[in-house]
């Protein structure tokens, strides 16, 4: 064979490969709708937020391998669709049960979504969404029992617990807990604050009287990121622990984190996802987390010299050291 | 050692190499002696991991979802009494493929487990400690509700939280069931938590119909809140289960197993070893007495 026929067959051959590929890639495109499964009644319908977020995607996972039902995925930052055409997806879909990860994904679907049953999860404070009738979910907060529960089950020298709270946000939350911890023998101190800049001078008000501090979510309290770190520093300069209900706060020194176990959360959203398609009845539609995941610094016992149960340590999930 | 190696071959060749061809020789001499150390040190390494004794772990009944926190302290724990380390597993058939072939290490399982592993033909292992919580080595299984009901047999298809997993969960309730002469003929729906107070925690805030924890869970329940304790009825206690086990291969051939045995048996004497074991759920060792290898169902 002479060098033009090579080059000649050598054009057809890197043609044909182009092409399968180009082909390969459309078929791949994320504009091509979905293929409706043969059991679309019972099947159900995965929207999330944005599946490359670990936690999202963890609770998917655990989610369709406890459900024993097909389910269809739409995911909103890695489907890069506009609103229109997300909507018009979702709208195509037949599922009769529609499952929103994420605050996103919730608005997203309770837009479009208006006779299907809808479960949502991973949402903060889910109580700042419209929730209809045939609305069902998990919160990502866990109950404040649950937290004094842990508190006062590792650190039985730990009495008073100090929290700070803005009346608007967290009033009524206040007043629930100072029962709440009096059920485990603590004893709740508040100090409110109306805007962010009395949050400092009434960390340090706060702080003699009480043995730690605990950190609730208020968006007047942690304003911003310096004023969280400022009151860690002045905690720790005070050698009084914090106890925290997210694990974000482990880097910043809190001694306790309880939060809202993920995993848990997907095998409990697919519970309540048969018990909706098998259409049986719900006794609580919104329901807490079921499961907690603690994480402990040891080393900051060690460094404040706090007393530990090591009985509860078999409650402790991870152990910072 | 491998430095004294490389500086005697170096300084051999460096005395006695032809000017004329002495940049070939070197180059070749050095690629030589650099692969001869690299082989002596993968080959040292090699026997130093296989030679360094190891406590083998997995236990599913136990709620510990992270091991890296329970490796840690275990590493620090056993290296300062020797040359040990911890290798945890959650996957039961990559343990029993350890189990079989590490004949001089040592294996912490729970007690069900070991019967199995028995029952299987592995009849060499020899259970040496068992866990102990406040001196005593059993626990029992409680069912508990927030609702009366009649029995066990009337939350068939209800929603029951464990920390166990689905099997074991259903394994238990089936024996609870079979205690009270009773034929299950739906399956439960089985919601997996992280531990006995989530398990509590979901009967008590209407996630989940009925709870299975340990006896002690609800104790503790019963001390630091004895108001949310009022509130659960429990129907149903499993029989006297034993806790965890430490076996070793018979017969113990090697001194450093015998001494990672004390060091295990010694952790309550010191506070890492009593973080450990609170973290396992225990808070104590003992050695099996022929009472517990009767509850075992093994002569001794």
């Amino acid at each position: 064979m002479n060098n033009k026929h090579r080059r000649f067959f050598s054009a057809q051959f890197a043609t044909i490969i182009l092409t399968l590929w180009a082909m390969a890639s459309c078929r791949q495109s994320p504009n091509i709708l979905p293929a409706v499964p043969e059991n679309a009644e019972k099947s159900v319908l995965i929207i999330n937020s944005d599946k490359s977020v670990d936690k999202y995607a963890t609770i998917q996972r655990e989610f369709e391998s406890t459900l024993e039902v097909k389910t269809i995925e739409v995911d909103i930052a890695g489907d890069r669709l506009s609103t229109d055409a997300l909507q018009n997806q979702i709208s195509s879909v037949r599922s009769p049960l529609v499952y929103a990860i994420g605050s996103k994904a919730y608005t997203l679907a309770s837009t479009v979504i208006k006779n299907k049953a809808l479960l949502f999860s991973s949402m903060i404070n889910w109580r700042r969404f419209e929730v209809g009738s045939n609305t069902y979910g998990i919160a990502l907060e866990l109950p404040a029992e649950m937290q004094l529960f842990m508190c006062s089950y590792l650190f039985p020298e730990i009495r008073t617990l100090g929290v700070l709270y803005s009346e608007h946000h967290n009033r009524q939350w206040f007043d629930l807990a100072v029962s709440q911890a009096n059920e485990v023998g603590l004893t709740l101190h508040g100090n409110t604050v109306e805007n962010s800049d009395e949050t400092i001078p009434a960390l340090k008000a706060l702080l003699p009287k009480v043995d730690a501090l605990w950190l609730i979510s208020d968006p007047i309290v942690l304003y911003n990121t310096q004023t969280t770190q400022t009151i860690f520093a002045e905690t720790a300069a005070r050698q009084k622990p914090i106890f925290a209900y997210n694990t974000l706060f482990s880097k910043y020194g809190a001694v306790l984190t309880i939060s809202a176990d993920i995993p848990t959360m997907g095998r409990q959203a697919a519970g309540l996802a048969l018990d909706i398609l098998k259409q049986q009845t719900v006794d609580e539609k919104v329901q807490f987390p079921a499961g907690s995941q603690v994480t402990l610094n040891l080393k900051k016992v060690q460094e404040y010299g706090i007393k530990i149960n090591h009985a509860a340590l078999s409650s402790v999930g991870k152990i910072i050291q | 050692m491998n430095k004294f190696f490389l500086t005697t071959i170096g300084g051999y060749m460096l005395t006695h190499i032809d000017d004329r061809h002495r940049i070939n020789k070197i180059s070749t001499r050095a690629i030589i002696v650099v692969c001869l150390v690299l082989a002596f040190t993968l080959f040292s390494w090699r026997i130093e991991a296989a030679s360094r004794n190891t406590l083998f772990f997995y236990n599913p009944e136990s709620n510990i979802n992270d091991f890296r926190s329970l490796k840690m302290l275990f590493d620090s724990y056993l290296s300062s009494n020797g040359w040990y380390q911890f290798q945890p597993f959650n996957n039961k058939s990559t343990f029993e493929r350890f189990l079989e072939k590490r004949q001089n290490d040592v294996f912490l399982l729970s007690s069900w487990h070991y019967q199995n592993l028995v029952e299987q033909g592995y009849s060499n292992l020899q259970p040496i400690l068992v866990g102990t919580i406040d001196g005593e080595s059993t626990y029992t299984k409680v069912l508990s509700t927030k609702k009366n009901v009649r029995n066990i047999k009337r939350l068939q298809g209800k929603r029951i939280a464990s920390a166990g997993d689905q099997d074991y969960t259903e394994r238990m309730l089936e024996s609870m069931a079979f205690q009270q002469r009773l034929r299950l003929n739906k399956p439960f729906k089985v919601l997996t938590v992280p531990k006995d107070i989530d398990a509590l925690m979901s009967v008590l805030f209407g996630m989940a119909q009925g709870a299975l924890t340990a006896r002690h869970s609800l104790d503790t329940l019963a001390a630091l809140n004895p108001r949310k304790y009022r509130l659960l009825r429990q129907h149903t206690e499993s029989q006297a289960i034993m806790l965890p086990v430490v076996v070793v291969h018979q017969p113990i051939s090697t001194f450093s197993t015998e001494k990672l045995l004390d060091a295990i048996e010694d952790m309550p004497h010191y506070s890492n070893g009593q973080a450990i074991l609170g973290m396992l759920g225990l808070n104590g060792w003992k050695k099996l007495t022929r009472a517990d290898m009767r509850q075992l169902s093994l002569p001794r």
